[in-house]
Formats: structure tokens, C-alpha cells, sequence
């Protein structure tokens, strides 16, 4: 472990130099040094009582709020920042509970760092004791719409009976089977929401015995993309969308029970079009306590 | 991002769009000295949301991500999924 070198207290304002904190982890001696996010300077893990921040210096020209900003703007450097801190998390927990801090959590100094550690020093020892020996999965849930669109006409009994009047129909009375035919669509969108909407929620429920805490973020927040967007998957004709995202705390010792009711869904329920598909594990970004005025 | 939507239960890989949308809204949320307002970090969306509309884009940023989290760069983190299937 490398504590941090500069005094706490010294002007990093006269360098250019701030702090980037990544995770709050208990204070420990095991833990591995990555490079930072910036310029090959290592991680360093600023103790403050029973805990430490890991942190690196990053530059101020790169990250003080304006620049920042810009750089923001920049999709490549943003996705490239944004592997590199969870890298750097992933790091810490590979060895230790973890608390994720949200992207640019910057500091101008070890002192603030400390301050901050000081300031929240019983939320955040709660917090981690929380996450002790757990994990955080994440479950996305796609749908097969073609495939709820059949379930629906094979199984509705009002969609049965248009069905055979359809086909009648179009043999005597191709004007009528026309106008039936776009009722029949409306309707069988109508039950295609519905299944999937009971599907959505039954997936939920089935996973609530096997973990410790469940949430349900919309499918992806903030992203705003419905059926064109990159979470569709494309399966030889057909597309998926992605209809439900989960975050599930998970204790260590009950991930297989639970991946295993991920895999009990797929084999009894996947092929009524809502396939399950998990990630993880995760540092618990989705179970971590929000201080301050930037919560949203 | 077509290849990542694989029939297994545990992902092997890990989408990128997850790992934004983690690193992005969640995490411990803490004022630091350097603050971005809401409305920056919405902005970024628009440019993301360009960016990944385009597979081959998103294809290249999946090999990016896989190179900084390559086990060189980060120990125990090749692993993840891998372990948990046995």
C-alpha cells in the first residue's frame, strides 16, 4: 500500500494538481496500487481513522470544472475516464469492500480528502459494513416482441376468434379482412404490452427471494433510447429490447442460488419472450449512501 | 452491440453502456471541490448517445474497455463471471 506523500495542507492549486477519489474502502494494507486515471501517477490510499480514499493526483488543467466540462463533451475521452475508474474500483474490491464514488468526485487537495473522510466517517463505515460479503449483480431483462406478439394471439381467446374471422375473411371479403386485420394488430399490441408488463414484474418477484436488495432502474437511466438504440440485440430476424434493469445486492455466499434462479427463469419462462441475462459482480454503485447536494 | 447479448446466464463480458451508466449516476455522491452541475452530466448523454448509435464506434470502445481492464492493468478483474460458473 502506498500512503499518500504530499503533506496534507499543501497548495496543490500552485501545481495544477487536484485529487481524484475513486472508492472509500476500511483501512487495510492489502490492496493493490493501479495506475491512476491520469498521466501513469499510481493510486495512493489517503487513511483518514478506520478508513482510506484511494485516490491520484490528476491535473487541474485536465479536470477543474471548466475543462472538465469540455472534456465531458468528448464521448472517447469520457468512455476511456470512465473504464479507467471502474478498473481502478474493480482493483479495490478484487481485495476489499468497496465504495464506488460517482465519476469526478474531486478534491484540491489530501487535506480536503481527509476532511471529507472525517465528515461522513459513520455513513460511510455503516455503509461498508453493509456491503461486507456482498456483491452487486445486474440483471437486464430482454423481450422478444415477435415472439409476445404469438404468445399473445395463440393464447387470447378474443385474438383466436379474429384470427379464424380473419382467415374467413380474406377468402370472401378481402375489404373487410383489411379494416380486421389493423384491429386485430391494435389489439394484439395491446396484449403484447400486457405480457410483457406481467412478465416484467413476475421476473422481478422471482429474483426477490435470492437477494438481499433489488433495484429497478429504468432501462438504462437517463440514456432516453427506446426501440432504434444501442440495447437493442438483433437475433437472426428479430430484435430484442431491453425491458427491464435490475441492480441486486447479492450476498458472496448465495451468488450461485441466485444465478441459478436467472437460469431457472430462462429455461421456464425465457421462451414466452423475456430472457434474463445477468452481469457482475459489480461494485455496489447502486448501494451506496448520496450525500450532498448533487444527489439525483 | 449485437455480441454481447449472449444466451448464457452470467455475461462474460461486460457492456459498456452498464459500466457508464454506473460510472456516470451512481456511486457514492459526495461534494468534492470540483462539482459538475446536473446539467452537465446530462449533456454528456447527447454526445454518448451519438456516438454509440454507430456499432462499428461502440465495437472499437468495447475493445478499449477490454484493453484497460486487461489483468496487466487490473489484477482479479479478467476473472469476472469466469469464477462464479463452477
Amino acid at each position: 500500500m502506498t500512503d499518500v506523500s504530499r503533506p496534507p495542507g499543501s497548495s496543490p492549486s500552485q501545481d495544477g494538481v487536484a485529487w481524484y477519489v475513486y472508492a472509500v474502502l476500511p483501512w487495510c494494507a492489502e490492496v493493490p496500487v493501479t495506475a491512476g486515471i491520469e498521466g501513469g501517477h499510481p493510486t495512493v490510499f489517503i487513511p483518514e481513522g478506520p478508513i482510506m480514499a484511494a485516490a491520484s493526483p490528476v491535473s487541474l488543467a485536465a479536470f477543474d470544472s471548466e475543462p472538465l466540462r469540455r472534456n465531458m463533451e468528448d464521448p472517447r475521452w469520457l468512455t476511456e475516464k470512465v473504464c479507467q475508474h471502474e478498473a481502478i474500483v474493480e482493483a479495490v474490491m478484487a481485495r476489499s469492500p468497496v465504495l464506488p464514488m460517482k465519476f469526478c468526485t474531486i478534491f484540491r487537495s489530501p487535506g480536503a480528502v481527509r476532511r471529507m473522510l472525517r465528515e461522513h466517517a459513520i455513513q460511510l463505515q455503516e455503509a461498508l459494513e453493509f456491503v461486507r460479503d456482498k456483491e452487486e449483480w445486474g440483471v437486464k431483462g430482454f423481450a422478444h416482441r415477435g415472439c409476445l406478439r404469438e404468445a399473445a394471439i395463440r393464447l387470447d381467446p378474443q385474438l383466436c376468434e379474429m384470427a379464424e374471422e380473419l382467415a374467413r375473411a380474406a377468402r370472401d371479403t378481402p375489404g373487410r379482412a383489411f379494416f380486421l386485420k389493423r384491429r386485430m394488430n391494435d389489439l394484439t399490441e395491446q396484449r403484447r404490452i400486457g405480457r410483457e408488463a406481467d412478465l416484467v414484474e413476475r421476473a422481478a418477484e422471482a429474483l426477490q427471494g435470492s437477494v438481499v436488495q433489488l433495484v429497478r432502474n429504468p432501462p438504462l437511466r437517463g440514456w432516453g433510447i427506446g426501440r432504434a438504440g444501442p440495447v437493442s440485440a438483433t437475433s437472426g430476424h428479430s430484435t430484442e429490447d431491453l425491458v427491464l434493469n435490475l441492480a441486486c445486492l447479492v450476498v458472496t455466499q448465495g451468488v450461485q442460488t441466485f444465478l441459478a434462479e436467472v437460469r431457472r427463469w430462462n429455461e421456464a419462462v425465457g421462451d414466452q419472450g423475456l430472457r434474463l441475462v445477468a452481469s457482475g459482480p459489480w461494485p455496489p454503485y447502486n448501494f451506496v449512501p448520496r450525500f450532498g447536494n448533487h444527489a439525483r | 452491440m449485437p455480441a454481447e447479448i449472449e444466451p448464457a446466464v452470467a455475461e462474460r463480458r461486460i457492456t459498456l453502456l452498464e459500466t457508464l451508466d454506473r460510472v456516470l449516476n451512481k456511486g457514492v455522491v459526495i461534494t468534492g471541490d470540483v462539482t459538475l452541475s446536473v446539467a452537465d452530466v446530462d449533456l454528456i448523454f447527447v454526445g454518448l448517445r451519438l456516438l454509440l448509435s454507430s456499432v462499428e464506434t461502440a465495437r472499437d470502445l468495447r475493445l478499449s474497455r477490454e484493453a484497460c481492464l486487461s489483468p496487466h492493468a487490473c489484477p482479479g478483474t479478467a476473472d469476472r463471471g469466469d469464477g462464479r460458473q463452477a
